[in-house]
């Protein structure tokens, strides 16, 4: 009879298929899918292997029942049982090996022979049932037949107690001892008391289960009837529970430690301090970039070098602790580093130890460096501040010179306006739209510019000129105005400017002007014309000046010839006998002499009739004659003399001859400068308006009547006149001057001139204060001769 | 016999003037400038003076002043050849210091001696 290595049932097979899975996707079960296969330890890996070549054999075997008789194919059996026993006597070499790489230490060499010796005996057992099925069974020791039945099964739990169980108890032994005198940490003690759990199962109750029972059935039993049992059924799965358990509790540390190494070290990668590893021995074994550079060293020159070699001695490196202000020197340069020391565990045995630093110095540089930057922002803002204080005072300044600019073009007397590049007006002031309307933002029509606009606009030539408009404010040519003007029409005159803005080329802005010039030029043309009246009468006098003198030489001539003549007749005796002859003779003479004294009379008539028609009298603006002559004397005036004309009444119009107001002031001026020549004074002139109402009777000149009249006065403060001097003086003519030395006081000519123009004086004398005269002017009117007086 | 004082700085119408006079009985002193007039006169006194106007250093017009002073404006007779301008006219002047009379040269001479001998009749 066969024995039964493998007994069908179902749940076995699918507790042995649902190991294997188990076993061949480990990395699941131990939820270390993530970890890189190269980096899980080989004795986990083998053991793996080894259960799940433990669990697919026995999954085939006990299946195989199935299709294939156990006695028919026994080999079959034997060998898959075979390749069973051949894994499972490796486990205990594998368990051991996990719980050394745990407990860190050396097995002896001696049990790695056991572990060849099982596999060996294996091996040898295996062939041997194979060819020599009952060579156990028959085997006798010593009249003892110990594997009569189920030699297979004697066998095979032989080898696994020696093989397996053994170990697997040495490495329990071990564990325990480590666990029981060695100080360990408690990650180290807890995976021993769960390895020890498992082994305590596997290796006791397990082993009670799998091998004690059975024999104790089969010695019950007496060999009477065959029991049927699964070959280390409880082992088996025993086994891979102890995997699992083993590797779990072995790479969750492990890997734990690892994984988290792994984050700290992308952390120390990142991390703005230095971080250097270094390990027992004080020797580096790793530093992130940061400490490179905090210290600058480079990673190599760094790593195996000794971590004191490079921190100060005063650290103690191998106990966890914090120090403020380490100084280190680095290029020559002191640095203050913050330190502090970790301890950290990289495996289950080994620690690695951390220094971890911050240079101070860069902290405060930066500290620093912001508080600068705080101070330059503060600063920043003042100068903001300031730049805006100075926009504001510039806008201020911008718009108060607006305003002024304004102000002053609103108040001109004249009309202004501007005109940018384009021609557009861009200023008017109110002058200009109330003649023409508000023309801003409009442009004039080219042709409508006129010749000086467009070379201030196009050349950039100031211009100036003058137009002239009649009443209805046409314009008029300059001839058709002083047609108008003669006519005594009312015109206007006009002063343009055109200003050119230059900047930038043509064409340029223009400003322009309108001014009304026509007082200011109808007042130049009276002047003009009263000037010239005065030039053609002066012109005259010299002539007349001349003629006189001329005459008066011939009178005397004349006088003496006619009465030569006369006597001569009146002498020669009648009775003498060419008497008649003589007489006629005489005659002649006196006729020729009358003829001579006619044509002379002829003469100084035509010249005095040409002198009146050219100076005929006219209305005119006394203060511009009165000026005049003030402005003429001024120049040559002696520096002890001052001259007022400050009070001129310049609306006044009088009636007369130019030539003889001129005349009259100009001697009564020089006679009072002369009377001041030696002490010096104030000569006043004066021209206003005065109304006498009753007549004034004076003893020098003939009485004035009531009347409006434009009064001159000519005022000095100069000696004075005695009651001798001012007879002589209005008696009414007077001169010490010879011919030739001109007329004296020429008070003379003065006093004749008033008589012609119809005009009185009176005179106020006082010796030692000055003489003051006072000449009434008939006042123009558009019927003069209705107003004057007739005297 | 009545004297008359001829003044004038023409020396020929002087000398007329004197003939003219003395033609008809008068005696005739002359002076040629208002100066030397002014010492004959005030030496002694002439029934008529005849003056000119226009002389140089002392002209007529003082002279005529200075007599009308003495009260001899009466006897004195006015004579010019016209101003030195066109426009003058002395004679009208010497009217206003009350001269006996004016005459404008050339002299109407009949009326000349009628004036003379009407002043020497009226004193």
């Amino acid at each position: 009879m066969q024995e039964s290595i493998f007994v069908f049932d179902a749940t076995t097979i699918i507790l042995a298929i649902l190991a294997f899975i188990g076993c061949a996707g480990y990395r699941y079960l131990l939820g270390l899918k993530q970890i890189d296969l190269t980096k899980i330890p080989y004795q986990i890996k083998n053991f793996f292997i080894l259960v799940s070549v433990w669990n697919i054999c026995c999954a085939i075997g006990t299946s195989s029942l199935l299709i294939l008789d156990k006695d028919e194919f026994y080999l079959w059996y034997k060998i898959i049982f075979a390749i069973q026993a051949f894994a499972w006597v490796q486990i205990g070499k594998y368990v051991y090996e996990i719980a050394k790489k745990s407990i860190n230490e050396d097995r002896p060499r001696s049990w790695d022979l056991v572990y060849y010796v099982g596999i060996g005996t294996v091996v040898m057992v295996s062939i041997l049932f194979c060819i020599f099925p009952d060579a156990i069974s028959n085997l006798y020791i010593f009249n003892f037949h110990p594997a009569a039945h189920y030699p297979i099964f004697y066998t095979y739990s032989l080898i696994f107690t020696l093989f397996v169980t053994i170990p697997l108890a040495n490495t329990g032994y071990r564990l325990l001892r480590q666990l029981l005198y060695v100080p360990l940490d408690k990650d180290l003690r807890q995976i021993i008391i769960y390895m020890l759990g498992s082994f305590f199962v596997f290796g006791n109750l397990v082993y009670i289960f799998d091998i004690i029972v059975p024999i104790l059935r089969i010695t019950l039993s007496n060999g009477s009837e065959p029991i049927q049992f699964h070959y280390f059924y409880w082992s088996q799965f025993a086994a891979f529970i102890m995997a699992i358990i083993c590797s779990q509790y072995y790479t969750s540390v492990s890997f734990k430690n690892k994984s988290s190494g792994w984050v700290l070290q992308k952390i120390s990668q990142r991390s703005s301090d230095g971080i250097i590893f270094y390990n027992s021995e004080g020797i580096i074994t790793k530093c992130n970039p940061m400490a490179s550079e905090l210290l600058r060293l480079a990673e190599k020159d760094l790593v195996n070098r000794n971590v004191q070699d490079i921190f100060p001695p005063e650290i103690q490196f191998f106990k966890e602790a914090r120090y403020n202000n380490i100084k280190i020197s680095i290029n020559f340069e002191v640095h203050n580093f913050k330190v502090s020391i970790f301890k950290n565990r990289a495996s289950l045995t080994s620690t690695i130890n951390v220094i971890l630093f911050t240079d101070l110095t860069n902290t405060l540089y930066y500290q620093q460096r912001i508080k600068n930057l705080n101070e330059q922002h503060l600063e920043y803002k003042q100068s903001f501040i300031s730049y805006q204080e100075r926009l504001d005072t510039a806008n201020k300044m911008v718009s108060e010179n607006e305003n002024f600019f304004f102000t002053l073009m609103s108040g001109l007397p004249f009309r202004f306006w501007a005109k940018n590049e384009q021609g557009v007006y861009l200023k008017q002031n109110r002058e200009d739209i109330e003649k023409r309307g508000n023309m801003l933002l409009m442009s004039d029509a080219k042709k409508e510019m006129s010749k000086y606009e467009m070379l201030a606009r196009e050349q950039g030539l100031s211009q100036d000129f003058l137009t002239y408009e009649d009443e209805d404010g046409n314009e008029i040519s300059i001839e058709e105005a002083n047609r108008k003007i003669n006519e005594n029409k009312p015109i206007s005159i006009f002063q343009n400017m055109f200003f050119p803005i230059i900047s930038g080329n043509a064409p340029y802005k223009i400003m322009g002007m309108k001014i009304d010039q026509t007082t200011q030029k109808l007042l130049e043309r009276e002047r003009e014309s009263l000037k010239e009246q005065r030039f053609i009468h002066s012109r005259l006098e010299e002539l007349g000046t001349m003629c006189g003198a001329f005459a008066h030489d011939y009178n005397n001539i004349l006088g003496a010839q006619l009465m030569g003549c006369q006597v001569a007749l009146e002498l020669l005796p009648k009775d003498v006998k060419p008497y008649d002859t003589v007489a006629n003779l005489v005659e002649q003479v006196r006729i020729a002499t009358e003829r001579g004294k006619e044509s002379l009379e002829q003469l100084l008539n035509a010249l005095r009739q040409k002198t009146e028609v050219t100076t005929a009298a006219t209305n005119f603006s006394a203060y511009m004659v009165v000026e005049d002559v003030a402005k003429r004397i001024y120049i040559t005036l002696p520096s002890n003399i001052h001259l007022t004309y400050d009070n001129l009444d310049e609306s006044l119009k009088i009636y007369g001859m130019v030539a003889s107001l001129d005349r009259i002031i100009s001697n009564m001026a020089k006679n009072a400068i002369d009377a001041m020549k030696k002490k010096g004074g104030t000569l006043k002139i004066e021209l206003v308006k005065e109304t006498v109402h009753e007549q004034i009777v004076s003893r020098f000149s003939q009485t004035i009547p009531p009347g409006v009249y434009a009064k001159i006065v000519i005022a000095d403060t100069g000696e004075g006149m005695d009651s001798t001097t001012l007879e002589r003086i209005f008696s009414p003519f007077f001169t010490t001057k010879a011919p030739g030395e001109g007329l004296g006081l020429g008070l003379s000519s003065a006093l004749r001139l008033l008589n012609d123009a119809k005009a009185y004086f009176t005179v106020q004398t006082t010796l030692g204060e000055g003489t003051i005269f006072n000449i009434y002017w008939p006042i123009s009117n558009d019927k003069p001769e209705e107003k004057w007086p007739q005297s | 016999m009545a004297t008359i004082l001829v003044i004038d700085d023409d020396q020929q119408f002087n000398m007329m003037m004197k003939s003219a006079l003395e033609v008809k009985g008068y005696t005739v002193e002359t002076a040629f400038n208002g100066k030397e007039a002014k010492e004959l006169y005030q030496k002694k006194k002439y029934d008529v003076i005849v003056t000119d106007i226009i002389m140089p250093d002392i002209d007529g017009y003082e002279v005529i002043l200075d007599l009308r002073r003495m009260g001899m404006s009466d006897r004195t007779i006015a004579v010019s050849g016209g101003g030195r301008t066109a426009a003058d006219d002395y004679l009208v002047t010497a009217q206003h210091f009350d001269v006996a009379a004016t005459f404008n040269k050339p002299v109407d001479l009949a009326a000349l001696r009628a004036k003379v001998e009407e002043i020497i009749q009226k004193h």
